[in-house]
């Protein structure tokens, strides 16, 4: 079976696959994710891997604890990290996500969800005008899902809109945490996401999530992707206003790479016939 | 600062009741939904700990480690971003607020430092080989030693025996030296001499040679000829570990 070279789809770089992974004779990535808190300032046997996937593969950073939501002020420190980190690899996009991990100096590990208010959106976008100013470049803002609303003042749709309008940066569309969301609070997700600034969607996440309760759902990326939300990204990709690369995350419960593998190539096809309309239409 | 008092104090009210579990009162939170965030940051903390330390969480009674684990997490604010680096934050707060758990587990203080330096020389970023001060005028050739290493003292040879089976009889003093392999890049522990030991710490620090065979002759009282002879054998013997190379 010949090698798959995948043009837009990548793949969220785990440690569980990663010797096999360099070996794979399935699959080549378009890119790889990881996230710069897990590979800042290590060394040894794991630097030696992630040095051969680095020269490899593009290397994109998701990060994880930057709290942009969050009260406590910025950590400037860990951004210099990520700079030097970004130049070492030569790495063109680092995203975080639109929620807070760390308050009153503790760092929490999770996603938690922000306010949706005025004031929150107004200190969200300052913040990611500082670290794009600090970076030299913009980043890319990921919708978190979340599994309760918290004091809103305001929908979610105005205040994402409000924060990219504020922030100038682009926009990680996570479909899936779409499609959760909608779930969870019972609205229509492709309706959501036609209420959002397309023309700002840089990036794109596809993953799996666990139906916990009839009504609701835990984004855990640990299943399988579902086809209502193969569904939401194909209906997704043409009204973007260009060709995006496409993310797998799969965290948990990890399958064979083989497996991961068919679904990249499930996404590869969406985006290769979605994408070429676009470009006929154009 | 453009978050008002209010929405900073939802989100401090938030984050404390993932880490307390206390009573929440915020507009709109679901009372059936957060309990979810609460489980989820906790399972991320309870699972760090127990792949960092599956020694000690196999040692002490599994109450008394989700006690300490949720006490850990209530009080102590994790000031690290990688969360790997938690595990030696729970230890010196293991240390400082849990110091029944020690007198109960007299090996715990030793499993705990063993297992950390593990996982910590394993992640620890790269280093360059230090030349040996002077060590081209004594040996006729500079040599270069590897600092991926950290030097023990431990009180019970858990190195050697399991944990579980160590009791007071056993209490010493065991010097040991984890060393990250400069080939395969995994953790050995070996048992090294406090001669040795201390050698090797003058080295890091950048001691010459001249002026360790000169400290040794005084705090070992030893002949400077058989402190040569010794100094030909650690360097023989970091030759082979692989730990010192000649340039
Ligand atoms: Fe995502």
């Amino acid at each position: 079976m010949a090698v798959q070279n995948f043009q837009h789809t990548g793949i969220g770089f785990r440690r569980e696959f990663a010797e096999e992974f360099l070996s794979n004779g399935f699959f080549r990535p378009a890119f790889i994710e990881v996230a710069p808190e897990n590979w800042i300032g290590i060394g040894g046997y794991w630097k030696r891997i992630f040095d051969k996937i680095a020269a490899t593969y593009p290397v994109y950073l998701h990060g994880l604890s930057l709290s942009l939501g969050g009260p406590d002020k910025l950590d400037k420190k860990f951004l210099k990290e990520v700079k030097t980190f970004m130049k070492e690899y030569n790495i063109m996009l680092y995203s975080e996500h639109l929620s807070f991990a760390k308050c009153d100096n503790a760092h929490l590990y999770d996603l938690l969800p922000v306010p949706f208010r005025m004031d929150s959106a107004k200190h969200i976008a300052q913040r990611i005008q500082s670290v794009q100013d600090m970076l030299g470049t913009r980043i890319a803002l990921e919708i978190v899902s979340y599994y309760t609303p918290v004091a809103a003042e305001m929908s979610e749709s105005d205040f994402i809109n409000e924060v990219l309008r504020l922030a100038d940066c682009e926009l990680l569309l996570d479909v899936n945490n779409i499609y959760v969301n909608a779930f969870n609070h019972n609205y229509n997700a492709n309706g959501f996401i036609d209420t959002l600034p397309l023309e700002k969607v840089k990036y794109i996440h596809m993953a799996g999530h666990e139906l916990v309760e009839p009504d609701l759902i835990i984004d855990t990326h640990g299943e399988p992707i579902i086809d209502e939300v193969y569904g939401l990204f194909e209906k997704t990709i043409p009204k973007l206003s260009g060709q995006v690369p496409v993310l797998l995350e799969r965290d948990f419960n990890i399958p064979e790479l083989q497996v991961l593998g068919a679904e990249m190539e499930i996404l590869e096809q969406i985006c290769n016939n979605k994408f070429r309309r676009l470009h006929d239409v154009a | 600062m453009m978050l008002h008092k209010d929405t900073r104090l939802v989100q401090q009210n938030f984050a404390r009741y993932c880490r307390t579990g206390g009573k929440i009162q915020i507009p709109g939170v679901l009372p059936e939904r957060i309990p979810y965030y609460r489980k989820m940051l906790s399972t991320v903390i309870d699972e760090t700990l127990i792949s960092a330390f599956p020694l000690a969480n196999g040692l002490i009674d599994s109450k008394e480690w989700a006690d300490a684990v949720e006490n850990f997490f209530s009080l102590h604010d994790c000031s690290a971003y990688q969360v790997w680096k938690i595990a030696d934050e729970f230890r010196q707060f293991l240390i400082v607020d849990k110091k029944e758990l020690f007198q109960k587990y007299p090996v715990l203080h030793d499993l705990l430092l063993f297992e950390w330096t593990e996982m910590d020389l394993f992640n620890t970023p790269d280093t360059v080989p230090v030349p040996i001060k002077g060590s081209s005028k004594f040996f006729g050739c500079t040599y270069l030693m590897n600092t991926e290493i950290r030097i023990l003292q431990l009180s019970f040879p858990i190195h050697l025996q399991k944990a579980a089976s160590l009791s007071d009889a056993d209490r010493g003093i065991y010097i040991v030296l984890a060393l990250r392999n400069p080939e395969s890049k995994f953790v050995e522990f070996i048992a090294i001499s406090v001669f040795h030991a201390w050698l090797l710490e003058q080295i890091i620090q950048k001691q010459s040679i001249h002026t360790i065979l000169h400290k040794s002759e005084n705090i070992f009282n030893q002949k400077s000829t058989e402190i040569r002879i010794q100094l030909i054998s650690f360097v023989n013997h970091f030759t082979n570990l692989l730990f010192i190379k000649s340039t």
